[in-house]
């Protein structure tokens, strides 16, 4: 809808779409001899630059106008860095609630925007989900440009390129994708934000929502992404060839495409010697396997294969489990599904209130329990370590996904022992080697095999960190991106 | 989706029915420590069979658990198992059997390998379970006597021969399956170790024989048992078990006497040894030549000496040494081979192995070597290292 000629009619048809929206203030100013409206949003304008960079400006020019022709003037003189001249109505319903003023005249065929964004977020904070114990400590925030500075000033780099899009129909987001020019795979980008592009949903909370509608459902249950907030992370990766997605109003930004070996990564790792971090790197990996099979195991070995126990052992086992009424399997399953609840209790319990919750936790489930007779100790040591060694990771995503396959492979082992448990890691393993990171292998280096990223996946060398290698440069064929 | 809920339904449903081949949990089993053998005392064609269970109750003060013992009899094994589980709550678990007991009645009586087939047989049964003859008592008695250190008798038994066998040289480790393939094959005989009680049975089964610093009753390994075509003939004194252990080229870290003046000894201690048969025929009759080298540390020596002005001390010892090792492995096959024609040593099987063709052209059978064998040795000693001190501690008395 074109924006028209009439003033009267261009304010009449803002309210009439905006439902008479009591934040919007229209401004009516005399300029010369004509009269010209400002019109912009409370909520998220400025109110004092509009005075002191608008209103005082045309002040103080009076009545005196440099030039005839009072559009020209307004777009000439006002002090603005993001003038824009708009056309349709749509646009100016956009920058309306983008914290820009809009100038309407008479007789004119289009409107001019300034920018008065208020200043509406909370300020630069430390990381919270990610803890850094020797690197930069700063997070990304929910404002899009302080998000987009804090990469900036770490690439400065001319380099350093990114693609915009607005998504969402009614929340008109902003979505950006960074990549570095010249590392970055071109065709990759072009894919992402193709489809990006195409998304067509009403509201975008953060960018799993973008990721959501863009990918087809994953069988890996393992997540194919990275979400960060830390911007050192961020820059590393770009550096890497990586894509990252950024959305407005989330402090999250997304790593595209990752791999699995990534989840074992922390950026600290890079602000420490590499020999450091090797080790931190195999007890991770240790801790993966011990979380996904400790239990899975113990079953096996306790209703199957008994002879496997070392004897002294086995009599210990046999004395605690006497009493116990219930099977191994449904002692694993409870205290497993207790552990749960109550990580998820802290999680969400406001304030200080999380160390009352694990005093309990650790009372009920640990001594009570066993004490009761409802649950043998060693139940609880396995339990214990399942569950502390699926926490090494600072991914959530992963962790989740850690537990959906601790509970497949209990199952197998409940129902077929070690020949379960081993044809669960088949399964596993399969599904891991053939999963995707769009179009991008999710084992490499490991799967493809690559000799020379091998430097930064358990390892990490020197020459990895200083130079870091584009892990996709190679002619992968990509197959189906999502 | 509707599929993936069906699934999940069943998967749920199969489990906590639990009704999947072989679940049993822990607590359902009996797990068994020891096995004894015995022939019945008033029906002789009868087996007698005690076993002792380790997880029957848990003691309340310490946490340890205690043993229980069952005892039935039948015509075979089995048939005594499924009697004792009839007394028994609990399903018997042989996975984890540390020994078997055999009573020296019912083995000089009976070829072992009319009654041990089953353990052999069953999937179930622990192979490296270790054989023994109860010397002089009942097999039964010898699951009975609770021990100082180990609270459970048969880990106690399974523990001390395996450091038995370590550190005196006369012992040796036989596990069942060995013990059954020894007897089965033609040209090779068993040997079994030994064990006594030492002391009264009555006081020794109880929990107040531990309490005592020195317990009535204990258990005590005697010397190795030889077989003569499939039956037990008799025990070896402990020289001949200490050369059969250096023949069969495990005598691992025992230790050696020898005299080193009129009226003092010195001991040394075998560190490894490397043991060379030569197999061949000597006018048309078979002959061993074993070639024998023997590593050594001096561990005590009571006589004057400085090992650093004079190397003759270390070599006089050295062939003391040898000599002695020699006599012992000369003792063994004398009374092996010479005495007994048991071939313990499988000859029958190795000449078979390495001298088929003369074997076949000279008409021997597996089984007949032992008949004819003679035996040549070489045994040389070296001595490494004298531990701490170089001189003998007498020295500084004779320079005063």
């Amino acid at each position: 809808m074109t924006i028209g000629k009439d003033r009267k009619k261009i304010i009449k048809d803002i309210k009439k779409r905006t439902g008479q929206a009591p934040d919007v203030t229209y401004k009516d100013y005399p300029i010369g001899n004509k009269m010209i409206t400002f019109v912009y949003a409370n909520s998220v304008s400025d109110a004092s630059s509009i005075n002191d960079f608008i209103l005082r400006r045309l002040d103080e020019e009076g009545n005196e106008l440099k030039e005839k022709n009072i559009f020209d003037y307004v777009k000439n003189y006002v002090p603005n860095n993001s003038s824009k001249e708009i056309t349709t109505l749509e646009d100016a319903l956009y920058y309306l609630f983008n914290g820009f003023t809009l100038v309407l005249f008479d007789d004119e065929n289009k409107i001019i925007v300034f920018e008065n964004k208020a200043n509406r977020n909370s300020g630069i904070q430390k990381s919270e989900n990610e803890k850094s114990l020797k690197g930069p400590t700063d997070a990304f925030t929910e404002n899009y440009e302080n998000n987009t500075g804090m990469i900036r000033r770490r690439l400065r780099s001319e380099d350093l390129w990114f693609k915009e899009a607005t998504v969402g129909s009614k929340s008109k987001t902003r979505v950006a994708l960074f990549y570095m020019n010249g590392i970055c795979d071109e065709k990759l980008v072009d894919d992402i934000y193709k489809k990006i592009e195409k998304i067509d949903i009403e509201y975008v909370g953060n960018a799993n929502y973008i990721l959501d509608a863009i990918s087809n459902p994953n069988r890996a249950i393992f997540p194919t992404n990275l979400a960060t907030e830390r911007p050192d992370l961020v820059s590393q990766m770009l550096l890497q060839g990586r894509v990252c997605l950024m959305v407005e109003n989330s402090n999250e930004v997304i790593i595209l495409p990752c791999t699995f070996i990534d989840f074992f990564k922390n950026p600290d790792d890079y602000y420490e010697k590499g020999l450091n971090v090797f080790g931190s790197r195999i007890v991770r990996i240790i801790a993966m396997i011990l979380a996904l099979l400790t239990p899975a195991i113990y079953i096996s070995l306790m209703a199957y294969n008994l002879e496997a126990i070392p004897s002294g052992l086995l009599i210990n086992f046999s004395i605690q489990r006497d009493g116990v009424p219930f099977s191994t399997v449904f002692e694993i399953l409870v205290m497993s599904f207790m552990f749960q609840i109550l990580r998820e209790s802290d999680m969400r319990f406001p304030g200080k209130g999380g160390s009352s919750i694990s005093i309990v936790g650790a009372l009920v489930l640990g001594q009570a329990a066993v004490e009761a007779g409802i649950v043998s100790p060693i139940t609880i040591i396995i339990v214990g370590i399942a569950s502390v060694a699926s926490l090494a990771f600072s991914s959530i995503e992963l962790i989740n996904s850690i537990r959906w396959w601790q509970l497949i492979l209990i199952l197998l082992a409940s129902l077929f022992g070690f020949i379960g448990v081993m044809f669960g890691c088949i399964i596993l393993v399969t599904v891991l080697v053939s999963q995707r990171s769009c179009g991008k292998p999710y084992l490499a280096p490991f799967e493809p095999f690559n000799k020379k990223d091998q430097t930064d996946a358990i390892l990490v060398k020197k020459e990895a960190k200083l130079h870091p290698n584009n892990i996709y440069n190679k002619e992968d064929e990509d197959e189906e991106r999502f | 989706m509707k599929n993936v809920f069906k699934i999940l339904i069943l998967i749920i449903t199969l489990f906590s029915l639990s009704g999947c081949f072989n679940y049993k949990e822990i607590n359902e089993y009996a797990i068994v420590s020891g096995i004894s053998i015995d022939q019945k005392e008033n029906d002789p064609s009868k087996y007698e069979v005690g076993i002792q269970i380790m997880n029957a109750k848990k003691d309340e003060e310490s946490d340890n658990s205690l043993i229980t013992i069952y005892k039935s009899d039948g015509d075979t094994i089995y048939e005594a198992f499924e009697k004792i589980m009839l007394d028994s709550p609990k399903e018997l678990y042989l996975g984890h059997n540390e020994v078997v007991v055999i009573g020296e009645n019912l083995l000089k009586k009976k070829n072992p390998l009319n009654y041990l087939d089953y353990f052999l047989r069953d999937s179930q049964v622990e192979k490296d379970s270790l054989v023994m003859v109860s010397k002089g008592d009942k097999a039964y008695d010898v699951l009975k006597i609770i021990t100082p250190l180990e609270t459970i008798p048969s880990r106690n038994l399974k523990s001390t021969l395996s450091v038995a066998d370590n550190f005196s040289g006369s012992l040796t480790l036989v596990t069942i399956d060995e013990f059954i393939s020894d007897l089965s094959l033609e040209g090779e005989e068993a040997i079994i170790p030994s064990i006594m009680i030492k002391g009264s049975v009555k006081e020794g089964e109880k929990m107040e024989n531990i309490a005592e610093s020195d317990p009535k009753a204990k258990l005590k390994f005697g010397t190795l048992g030889y077989f003569k075509d499939g039956k037990f003939k008799d025990y070896l004194t402990s020289d001949e078990s200490a050369g059969y252990n250096f023949l069969a080229g495990e005598p691992n870290q025992t230790y050696i006497n020898v005299k080193c003046s009129s009226k003092n000894y010195a001991t040394i201690r075998v560190t490894s040894s490397k043991l060379k048969e030569e197999l061949s025929f000597k006018d048309k009759k078979p002959l061993v030549s074993i070639t024998s080298r023997v590593n050594a540390d001096l561990l005590e020596y009571n006589c004057d000496a400085d090992f650093i002005k004079s190397e003759k001390y270390i070599k006089e010892l050295e062939k003391k040494a040898a000599s002695k090792i020699k006599t012992l492995m000369v003792k063994a096959t004398d009374k092996l081979y010479k005495e007994e024609k048991s071939d313990v040593l499988k000859y029958g099987s190795k000449f078979y192995g390495k001298n088929y063709r003369e074997m076949k052209k000279l008409g021997y059978k597996k089984s007949e070597i032992v008949n004819d064998v003679s035996f040549n040795f070489k045994t040389k000693v070296n001595i490494n290292s004298t531990n701490l001190s170089i001189k003998s501690v007498r020295e500084g008395i004779n320079h005063e």
